[in-house]
């Protein structure tokens, strides 16, 4: 059985690109997250790396940019044997929404875990939307600038916006946008509109930077049983930037990718249609078995686009040893001989994933033999 | 012109709140029944909107609109039906468990269950075992609706359970879940009596629970 850290890694994202889009079969199982939980960054850093994690306890990411704490994210993704750093922007004078607090009872606790206010919202009326700083909302240049200093040679980073999430957890609110759909459906407009044109243009800056190998964006569109709006309002309001990201990418010889929860599987032509079709993906993330799990995502779309993920949170979370090791040799054996695939949580390794359990993930990719 | 218990139930489905109110005002000054303005025409309609949803055609915000639109007639309804005969199907005592402060689908479950009828108590989010505990000796509730959006916060689901059956309360109340990371077998594994997979299903779920009471 081979070790939780690499001792010497061999980053390759070109050829992770070329297996995900199918030009080669691979000759490792790629690996791919796109977030590890500062908890469990730290507790890998200071147990296995024997150096004091960057961040205080309870702080999940740098508040401005901070070379130590990108450095230290970037060996470890980079020890851990991952082909890219997934990073996500510093934003500059966004405006946040109301969080409320209750105690993270994960095993790595942080303490209090942070919570989206559902019934908050930071634009209510037209009004709001002009007075919106939206002019003064920039994602920090610094970060790409430092990643490209610090990613060793055949790694990259990629690079992760929100959308529609950003607008139902913070700009409009969950309950702000599911009646401003009937009651003001030109602001509901205007916010995505305005909201998409800043993300768009974040994307701009980072598709021209070499160390960025493909915009991973990610945007939780649905629930258990189905999209929590409309198919036809998400192909109005969200899947045209969508597409435009896309584009964007695409004409600068990079991928995009896409991480959603939820059931976009419903109907048909179905939401993961649409994203395949009309956005033109290249890569999907996330899966939970309980909505359909990735093999038979593999049956239904995998000669289309990579999956990218693939392992329930659930399971990850609470399965034993043995149980655990059956289940992602299942999905292993599943989904690898076809190509396309890459293991990782069907979501994030939280902080309530065992370390353990992530290095059992992590040990079992190493050594399947293809 | 008389009374249209269709248009009702068609304007509440369409979340057209300002013509149901009309509509429901009309049906009062008529003097048509109140439990069919009740049954006939609000709990019919968020019953089509729930077979709506569960069949994909509506979704979040049209769910949320109907309700709406409901909920503004019972406002009117609700004085005069304290004075009648007329009952709940059952009260619920429902909340997000400790932990977990996911509102959105147990507000979606409560608004659901308030229009089938049931009468709703919403503890909110983070949850005590004790504060279920002690609302459903308050209420006399006889069903218990538990959400949780985590892995890490489902886990206290089955200590709800436990401290309800410590309470000698068990066998007063049937008790469902629901929530992302949860499934029937997880239901059965923690004792639980029912699981819903969404709001609508939540209702369906309810009903046949209470039959069994």
């Amino acid at each position: 059985m081979s070790g939780f850290l690499l001792e010497h890694p061999a980053p390759d994202f070109d050829e992770f690109l070329s297996v995900m889009r199918g030009d080669k079969k691979p000759d490792r199982v790629p690996i791919v997250e796109i977030g590890i939980d500062s908890e469990i960054l730290k507790n890998i850093q200071e147990s296995y790396l024997d150096e004091p994690w960057a961040l205080p306890d309870g702080v999940g990411g740098p508040s401005s940019p901070d070379k130590h704490y990108y450095q230290q994210l970037i060996n470890l993704y980079y020890r851990l044997g991952y082909d890219f750093v997934p990073l996500w922007p510093l934003w500059v004078n966004l405006p946040s929404g109301r969080i409320r607090q209750a105690a993270d009872t994960a095993g790595a606790s942080r303490g209090f875990r942070d919570w989206v206010d559902e019934s908050s919202a930071l634009i209510r009326s037209q009004e709001d939307f002009e007075r919106f700083p939206w002019d003064q909302i920039r994602a920090a240049p610094e970060t790409l600038d430092m990643a490209d200093d610090l990613v060793p040679e055949g790694m990259k980073v990629t690079v992760s916006g929100n959308l529609f999430e950003n607008i139902f957890e913070s700009l409009l609110g969950y309950e702000g946008l599911f009646f401003l759909l009937r009651d003001n459906p030109q602001l509901v407009e205007d916010v995505f509109n305005r909201w998409g044109q800043i993300v768009y243009e974040y994307y701009r800056v980072c598709v021209e930077c070499d160390v960025v190998g493909a915009i991973f964006h990610a945007d939780d569109m649905g629930f258990k049983t189905g999209t929590m709006i409309s198919p036809a309002d998400l192909r109005r309001l969200l899947f045209p930037w969508l597409a435009k990201y896309a584009a964007l990418a695409h004409e600068h010889g990079k991928p995009f990718w896409i991480h959603s929860c939820g059931n976009l599987y419903r109907n048909s032509p179905s939401v993961m249609d649409d994203l395949i079709d009309m956005v033109k993906i290249d890569g999907f993330h996330s899966f939970q078995d309980v909505i359909m799990p990735v093999g038979e995502v593999k049956t239904r779309f995998g000669d289309r686009i990579a999956l990218m993920g693939g392992v329930d949170m659930d399971k990850l979370a609470t399965l034993p040893e043995s149980e655990l090791r059956s289940y992602l040799r299942g999905i292993l054996d599943t989904c690898m001989p076809a190509g396309r695939f890459a293991l990782g949580s069907g979501n994030t390794i939280a902080n309530y994933v065992p370390l353990q359990n992530y290095s059992i993930l992590l040990e079992e990719a190493h050594d399947w033999k293809i | 012109m008389s009374f249209d218990l269709e248009k009702l139930k068609r304007s509440v489905i369409d979340g057209n709140a300002s013509e149901a109110l009309d509509l429901t005002r009309q049906a009062l000054e008529e003097r048509v029944p109140l439990e069919l303005i009740l049954n006939g025409g609000l709990i019919a309609a968020m019953s089509e909107v729930g077979k709506q949803f569960e069949a994909g055609m509506f979704y979040i915000p049209e769910m949320l609109i109907a309700a709406r639109a409901m909920q503004a007639c019972m406002d009117v309804l609700k004085p005069l039906l304290s004075v009648t005969d007329t009952r709940p199907l059952a009260t619920v005592v429902i909340g997000t468990v400790k932990g977990d402060m996911h509102d959105i689908g147990k507000n979606l479950v409560r608004m659901m269950l308030a229009g089938a009828g049931f009468d709703v108590v919403d503890l909110g989010t983070d949850v005590t075992p004790e504060k279920f505990v002690q609302a459903i000796h308050e209420h006399r509730a006889k069903l218990v609706g538990l959400s949780a959006l985590l892995t890490t916060t489902m886990i206290s689901m089955g200590g709800i359970i436990k401290a309800i059956e410590q309470a000698g309360l068990r066998d007063q109340v049937k008790i469902m879940v629901g929530g992302a990371p949860i499934t029937e077998d997880y239901a059965r594994k923690i004792g639980a009596d029912g699981y819903a997979s969404d709001a609508s299903r939540a209702v369906t779920v309810a009903k046949s629970l209470i039959i069994a009471l």
